[in-house]
């Protein structure tokens, strides 16, 4: 078991007996990796961020019910799936993909520019997929999870993931194909 | 190409092919340039979808906003007194009593309805009782009338037992307070809701010296 997972387990023990600062420890633990794929679903840095308050918040609520023999950010992860999809509802979806108002970099503001052109038609491919495609392609590409952890964390089956994963690539070369060929 | 074969090729990429179907798609790949057009596409919208990604995770997510983030999700735990939900917040928990409410009206209304049947004859008294009544009698009479099995029981013990038992006005009396399901049901439902009852108050006592101890800084 790798320190972060003992560490992690440690505070998840004493965040069930109602320990408020192990679980202020947790949220710093995991409150990146939350956030990135609540904003990678999104393409909302505000929506992306209430839903991953959102997602802490219900992590508090039933944490008495996590069983420590799964992993912990798995349970996260579709805790972060259900906040995301809820509040997508409550806005029918209709969120817009901001320009995720980015510093100014060392690199020109051409390059600049640039960056934050592909960043958003990438987005923009992502948020015209199904939300289950969305999670799915985003847990596998951006949180590197395996198709059975992928498939623990929504709770479907192996088969579901590997054919929403391929519709939802197929999907983003047909969206992106112009990029995929400048790139 | 079939979607099938392209699921294969998806999960090479990925790392997570069977492997011993590893060999057999690599000796495909080597003579089919579709499917080799194919793995290059998926490499390439990859890299597409992560050519920002450390950049953008910088920028956007870590610079001076975990303590905020870590602030606003405590401030909301602590001003909205949030509290932890336990398995008797859930809705099974809850649904307890409805659940033991439907199976005593299903059971009382499932009796009435049969002693309706019983009374207007549609179904014969003997054969819903004669079953139980004559694998009894037969015990008793076996149990009554072997004194040789039991030297201590009195000679004529069993046979006044039979006469009282073969009376049918007993014998209905008896299967109707000892197997009437209405009243087993009644019993067993009041038994099980003064225990939920009890658990619930237990828990809320607890809940509520948790939250006191808490507010005087515990």
């Amino acid at each position: 078991m790798s320190e972060q997972a003992i560490e992690c387990r440690a505070l998840v023990e004493r965040a069930q007996q109602g320990d408020t600062l192990a679980f202020s420890g947790l949220v710093r633990l995991y409150h990146q990796r939350i956030l990135y794929y609540t904003l990678r679903i999104c393409g909302n840095t505000q929506v992306a961020e209430d839903a991953a308050q959102e997602t802490f918040i219900q992590a508090w609520k039933h944490i008495g019910q996590y069983e420590l023999l799964a992993p912990f950010e798995h349970w996260l992860f579709r805790i972060a799936h259900n906040s995301t999809i809820s509040l997508l509802r409550k806005q029918r979806e209709e969120v817009d993909i901001d320009d995720m108002i980015l510093p100014e970099s060392s690199s020109t503001p051409e390059e600049h520019v640039e960056r934050q052109d592909r960043i958003k038609s990438v987005q923009t491919a992502i948020n015209q997929l199904p939300v289950m495609s969305r999670s799915i392609i985003v847990m596998r590409e951006y949180q590197d999870m395996s198709y059975r952890e992928i498939a623990e964390t929504l709770d479907i089956p192996m088969g579901t993931v590997m054919s929403r994963l391929y519709a939802a690539r197929k999907a983003l070369k047909k969206a992106l194909h112009p990029a995929m060929e400048v790139l | 190409m079939k979607a099938h074969v392209k699921e294969l090729l998806q999960a090479l990429y990925d790392g997570e092919l069977d492997e011993s179907l590893v060999p057999v798609v690599e000796k495909h790949l080597s003579t089919c340039e579709a499917c080799q057009a194919e793995l290059q596409e998926i490499g390439q919208l990859s890299s597409l979808m992560h050519a920002d990604d450390a950049w953008l995770m910088d920028t956007l997510v870590v610079t001076q906003r975990e303590d905020a983030f870590v602030n606003e999700v405590m401030h909301q735990i602590h001003s909205g007194g949030i509290e932890q939900r336990s398995f008797f917040d859930s809705l099974l928990w809850k649904s307890i009593p409805a659940g033991l409410l439907g199976v005593w009206l299903f059971i009382q209304v499932g009796w009435l309805v049969l002693q309706g049947l019983l009374t207007m004859n549609v179904i014969p008294l003997t054969s819903v009782k004669n079953g139980w009544l004559n694998s009894t009698l037969d015990t008793l009479r076996r149990f009554s009338t072997s004194a040789d099995a039991n030297p201590v029981a009195p000679q004529n013990w069993g046979g006044n037992l039979q006469e009282m038992l073969v009376d049918r006005l007993h014998i209905d009396f008896l299967f109707d307070m000892l197997v009437n399901p209405a009243l087993i049901t009644t019993l067993i439902v009041a038994v099980m809701f003064t225990s939920w009852f009890a658990l619930w108050w237990l828990h809320q006592e607890k809940r509520y010296k948790k939250s006191q101890f808490q507010k005087n800084g515990g």
